[in-house]
């Protein structure tokens, strides 16, 4: 049943730096409040335990998209919708503009954020692993000031990340890939739109006089939280792509995530599609296409 | 329809039609003639109708019909309004957001209310405090439910110890509700009543409540009322712990054959065990209600398929004359067998207007919707099937269970007794009790599911005997329909490019399946309608009946445009209102074949009350005149001038009074029904009818997921008054079925008896991006049943999809799916031969 309404607060701060005040003073009290394209899904089931919020949505701050010639840079509050239609990360960033043509419907696509899809730290969502193949790094700030953490090291456990309880994300970085990159995206859902993935991967990867140079392999939903394999892009570095990598691959990977049964899937389902889908990434690597 | 009516409409034959169908089972004509011997003759005529399928075979046959009866309608092609492609007459209120539905009424003071349901799946209620709720300030009455619709009951209530209040038997039944100034106080308040329960043992799972020593459901034989609630099986079927059953027919309803003796005459023998899933119907708009209690009596809007059912319901329940209970639903949002009666939510309600002195809306959200108002059952299916080397079929055994969760009805026999020819069929279904919510019938209830086994082992067969599925259905189905559509759909398909069981090379293989349906001719002798003209020429029709998104109201309009020579935009239309002539129920999709007679007869009596008064002024007798183009003329050719002529409206204007008014109701089938009950309004019609689908599939190997590619629906439904709104819903159809197919899956928890996914994010419903080309086309096949020899077209649409799809995958991948949903994990699991895990929506 829907959450009672007039149990919630919801505060709008005029700048980031009332929010950032809000946050320093009363911390783990007041909880971010951006597309709210989750929080209003547990709002409506009556799961919403957290009653105080601020809204970030209204913060220019947190918007806007920069390019140098190394980086994109893109403000936490960017939608999915603003991803799919930047020019440049149509063009070089391929994987995250598929990750935010698959996220939800239109509706969600249109309110949702890559800083609330980061934050939220759900390990099923689908631009983590996009930004985890490209080196994302993050913008993590406090009226305390800013720091800047690889996206690799960002999620620590289900739902826990590095992030202090004063702190919000501000910005997401990608180096630009190289033109010569290769890079693959799959989500696996229930259906083709509006489900929550089983499995989701993003592989990047740079091959040299027939041999992986650099390779970044990146999966939702097998692990507590989106997760870099990189065991399995050890066993690959440096490797000409046969039969007997793939192989090697395949076994490495199958002991390097560990996804479980829910109500979406299960885990010789995932295991299997993971493997699949790697192999897949792999031969296409060998294949040069 | 309930249950209960689609259990005649299994048990009793349909017997053979003109157009060829199963043979006349002898009990079903001797139930007919004494029905029909214990009524007067009426008097009738001798009348030449068509008779056929145009395009293939047509011919005229001559019916006995009452002696006031329109001339027969000649074919589409011959006239102006029906058959023709019309748009909706309400559309443009519906894409404008002006057609106002249940939960768009408001009324001055009305309250909002929210019910308050058991998180146990089976429990003894010691208490409950409503004093923390009724201390709420905007609380304004609270009402605790005495007795639940929709679960079965106890033969022998002294089984069961005495209760103060109702048993909880399923996670999510209503207890009580409380209503308020706004709907969220109430649901604030709706969790303030205060439940004292004592769990009891529960089993939600099938095959564990078959068990022996398997928590009871209830502790004895138990029947579910088929009353305007919707479903219920056949009452008085003996019980054995949770299982209540087996109900044994044979060949087309008759008693078993002798199907030993059928296999041992067979050359081939074919089996499996088929599983299906619980679906929901998930309708877009939910259960509710707006109930307006005032002392000269109830006013109740709600989302129903049938305001008479309702009307009738509340009347029993509140001891109201029917007089004085109204329903009214203008506009509905879909109820898909599950929106007949009052429901414990329609109940509760008008007891909340009742103690508070105001209207009270009550509308369920789509966690009440998914865990209390009805399901398809699950089932389990042996099937087993012998043939000669011809192909000539020798037996047909089935064996169903299916659980129906407190309800019954779980039956699944409906195709295998009445598809194909066979001499030897038997069939044993059995429903089994789980603590789950009630079912209530769905879509043609039993059929999607017995047709996924069905059409699948018949495809197994073809393949066993080296024969192309069509071709062996062309020599065991005698329906000429059927035969028909299979030619056409093959055609359009390109059926002959299909290649054997897994040809394809790559990850992603590719395969066209086949299968077919069968529904019943049924009617609901309750459809009655009243056309008035007024002297301004403004023509308005009044009906109970409702459109539940069908588009009766369009059908309406065209037949009554077509009789009177004008446009269906030029009749006004005044119906889902009980206060005026009794409408039909819209189950079973029999409101089109039982209501547009009537409107027809209406419209041709108010016809020729209007010629015999303007004949005079024509110089002129009524019977030399002719409505056509809007003008009143001699039944000459256009071109002649010699005789005068007038516009309708300026007939209209030379009526004597203000107003005319003719009323008619259906009658009986021209020869009468197989078979009719002497207790209700319902007949079942000669013969049946079907469908035939042809999927297209492409199975990803990698992943398990089965995409559908293109759909090619053809059917038929006698004559066609619609066929752009046929065509909708065929489309419907044809969604629901990809959907129950591949995605749809009530999840319940074994060891909490709740429901997983109860909501629409995780019960998943094919979406946009999963619907395929679907070509529909439309035969038109005239069987001379009545004035406008019409009929529906809700159930036949979905009834095949599922097994078209799996025949298809079959195809893609040389892998039979014996379990729907095809999820990618079941899929893939098949694939590598084993079985995937249960439960889970992988």
């Amino acid at each position: 049943m829907r959450a009672y309404l007039p149990g919630y607060e919801l505060v709008v701060p005029r700048d980031l730096a009332e929010a950032l005040a809000l946050l320093r003073d009363e911390p783990g009290a007041w909880k971010p409040f951006a597309g709210g394209t989750d929080l209003m899904v547990l709002f409506e089931a009556g799961r919403l335990a957290h009653r105080k919020f601020f809204s970030i949505l209204q913060l220019p701050e947190l918007r806007g998209v920069e390019e140098t010639s190394e980086h994109v840079t893109l403000g936490a509050l960017t939608t999915y919708t603003e991803v799919q239609r930047h020019a440049t990360l149509r063009r070089e960033f391929p994987m995250l503009c598929r990750a935010a043509r698959e996220t939800g419907g239109v509706a969600i696509q249109n309110r949702g954020t890559l800083g609330g899809n980061i934050a939220n730290a759900s390990p099923a969502a689908d631009s983590p692993p996009a930004l985890l193949a490209y080196d994302a790094q993050l913008e993590l700030i406090s009226a305390a000031g800013s720091r800047w953490v690889a996206y690799g090291d960002f999620h620590t456990g289900y739902k826990q990340t590095v992030m202090r309880p004063d702190e919000l994300v501000a910005r997401i970085r990608c180096p630009r890939p190289s033109t010569n990159a290769k890079q693959y995206a799959r989500k696996v859902g229930t259906r083709r739109a509006q489900a929550i993935s089983k499995i989701c991967f993003a592989g990047l990867a740079e091959m040299f006089d027939g041999r992986v140079a650099e390779i970044r392999l990146a999966f939702g939903s097998v692990a507590p939280t989106v997760v870099r394999c990189r065991r399995t892009e050890a066993v690959l570095s440096g490797q000409k792509i046969d039969a007997a990598t793939i192989r090697a691959a395949r076994s490495e990977l199958a002991v390097e995530i560990a996804p479980i049964d829910d109500v979406r899937s299960t885990a010789g389902y995932r295991l299997r599609v993971a493997l699949n889908v790697l192999e897949e990434f792999l031969s296409r690597l060998a294949a040069n296409e | 329809m309930s249950e209960a009516q689609q259990d005649k409409a299994t048990t009793n034959a349909p017997a053979s039609a003109p157009t060829g169908e199963p043979p006349v089972p002898k009990a079903a004509v001797e139930e007919a003639k004494k029905a029909a011997n214990k009524k007067p003759e009426p008097a009738t005529r001798a009348q030449l109708v068509p008779a056929g399928i145009v395009g293939a075979k047509m011919s005229e046959i001559e019916r006995a019909v009452p002696l006031d009866e329109p001339p027969p309608l000649p074919l589409n092609s011959e006239l102006k309004v029906i058959g023709k492609r019309v748009p909706r007459v309400d559309g443009r209120l519906k894409v404008t957001g002006a057609a106002k539905y249940t939960a768009d009424v408001r009324l001055p003071g009305m309250l909002f209310a929210r019910m308050v349901t058991s998180p146990h799946p089976h429990a003894r209620i010691r208490s409950i405090d409503t004093s923390a709720a009724e201390a709420h300030r905007q609380v304004r009455a609270i009402h605790i439910l005495d007795r639940v619709l929709g679960n079965a009951e106890l033969r022998d209530k002294s089984k069961e110890l005495p209760a103060k209040f109702p048993i909880v038997r399923f996670a999510g039944q209503p207890i009580a509700a409380v209503a308020a100034t706004t709907q969220a106080a109430a649901d604030e308040a709706a969790r303030l009543v205060k439940v004292v329960y004592e769990p009891l043992p529960f089993v939600v799972d099938m095959d564990k409540a078959r068990e022996a020593g398997a928590p009871l459901v209830f502790p004895g034989p138990a029947d579910q009322s088929g009353s305007a609630g919707g479903g219920g099986g056949p009452a008085g079927v003996k019980q054995k712990g949770n299982v209540r059953g087996p109900v044994r027919s044979g060949p087309h309803g008759q008693p078993p054959g002798d199907v030993e003796k059928g296999f041992k005459e067979a050359d081939v023998i074919v089996e499996g065990e088929f599983r299906t899933q619980v679906q929901t119907h998930s309708a877009l708009e939910t259960h509710g209600v707006v109930a307006d209690w005032k002392p000269e009596g109830l006013t109740v809007y709600s989302s129903t398929q049938g305001t008479g059912s309702v009307r009738d319901e509340l009347a029993e329940i509140f001891k109201l004359k029917k007089s004085q209970v109204r329903v009214v639903t203008e506009f509905m949002g879909g109820g898909f067998g599950a929106k007949f009666g009052a429901g414990n939510y329609g109940a509760l309600a008008t007891h909340l207007s009742k103690k508070a002195g105001a209207p009270v809306r009550l509308m369920l959200d789509r966690k009440d919707e998914h865990l209390s108002t009805g399901n398809r059952p699950d089932s389990v299916q042996k099937l087993r099937i012998g043939a000669r080397r011809d192909g000539t079929l020798t037996a047909i055994h089935l064996q169903s269970y299916g659980t129906a969760g407190t309800g019954t009805g779980a039956g699944t026999a409906g195709p295998a007794q009445n598809m194909y020819e066979c001499s030897h069929i038997s069939t044993e279904e059995s429903d089994v009790f789980t603590h789950a919510g009630p079912a209530a019938a769905f879509r043609a209830p039993g059929h999607p599911q017995g047709c996924f086994a069905l059409e699948q082992l018949i495809d197994e067969l073809a393949e066993r005997l080296q024969v192309d599925p069509l071709a062996l259905r062309d020599k065991i189905d005698k329906s000429d329909a059927r035969r028909e559509e299979r030619r056409i759909g093959a055609e359009r398909v390109n059926w002959s490019r299909r290649h054997a069981p897994s040809a394809d090379k790559g990850a992603v293989k590719r395969g066209i399946g086949v299968a077919q349906a069968v529904w019943y001719r049924l009617i609901n002798l309750d459809s009655s309608v009243e056309v008035r003209l007024t002297r301004d020429g403004s023509v308005e029709l009044l009906s109970g009946v409702q459109d539940i998104g069908g588009g009766i109201r369009t059908a309406l309009a065209q037949v009554v445009a077509e009789e009177l020579g004008l446009k269906p935009t030029d009749i006004t239309l005044r119906i889902g209102d009980t206060a005026f002539p009794n409408g039909p129920a819209s189950g079973g999709s029999m409101t089109t074949g039982s209501i547009t007679p009537a409107a027809r007869n209406a419209a041709h009596k108010l016809k020729l009350q209007l010629l015999e008064q303007v004949a005079p002024a024509l110089d002129t007798t009524p019977d030399h005149l002719v409505m056509r183009d809007g003008v009143v003329s001699r039944d000459l050719p256009s071109t002649s001038k010699a005789y005068k002529s007038m516009t309708f409206k300026q007939a209209a204007a030379k009526l004597q009074t203000e107003q005319i008014a003719a009323r008619a109701s259906r009658n009986d089938d021209y020869g009468g029904f197989v078979f009719k009950n002497e207790k209700d309004a319902f007949g079942f019609g000669i013969g049946t009818y079907g469908g035939v689908q042809f999927v297209e599939v492409a199975v990803d190997t990698e992943t398990g997921i089965v995409k559908v590619e293109r759909v090619v629906a053809v059917h038929d439904c006698g004559r066609p008054i619609n066929p752009l709104a046929l065509e909708s819903q065929i489309n419907g159809g044809v969604l629901q079925g990809i959907s129950y197919a591949l995605y749809e899956n009530r999840i319940l928890d074994r060891n909490t008896g709740k429901m997983v996914n109860p909501n629409l994010e995780q019960y998943k419903i094919a979406g946009s991006r999963e619907t395929p080309v679907i070509e529909t086309i439309l035969i038109e096949e005239y069987v001379g049943r009545n004035s406008t020899d019409a009929g529906g077209i809700g159930e036949p649409s979905t009834i095949p999809t599922a097994a078209a799809i799996a025949n298809a995958v079959y195809n893609a991948t040389g892998v039979r799916m014996y379990e729907i949903p095809m999820t990618p994990a079941h899929v893939l699991a098949a694939l590598k031969g084993g079985a995937a895990k249960k439960g889970v929506n992988a």
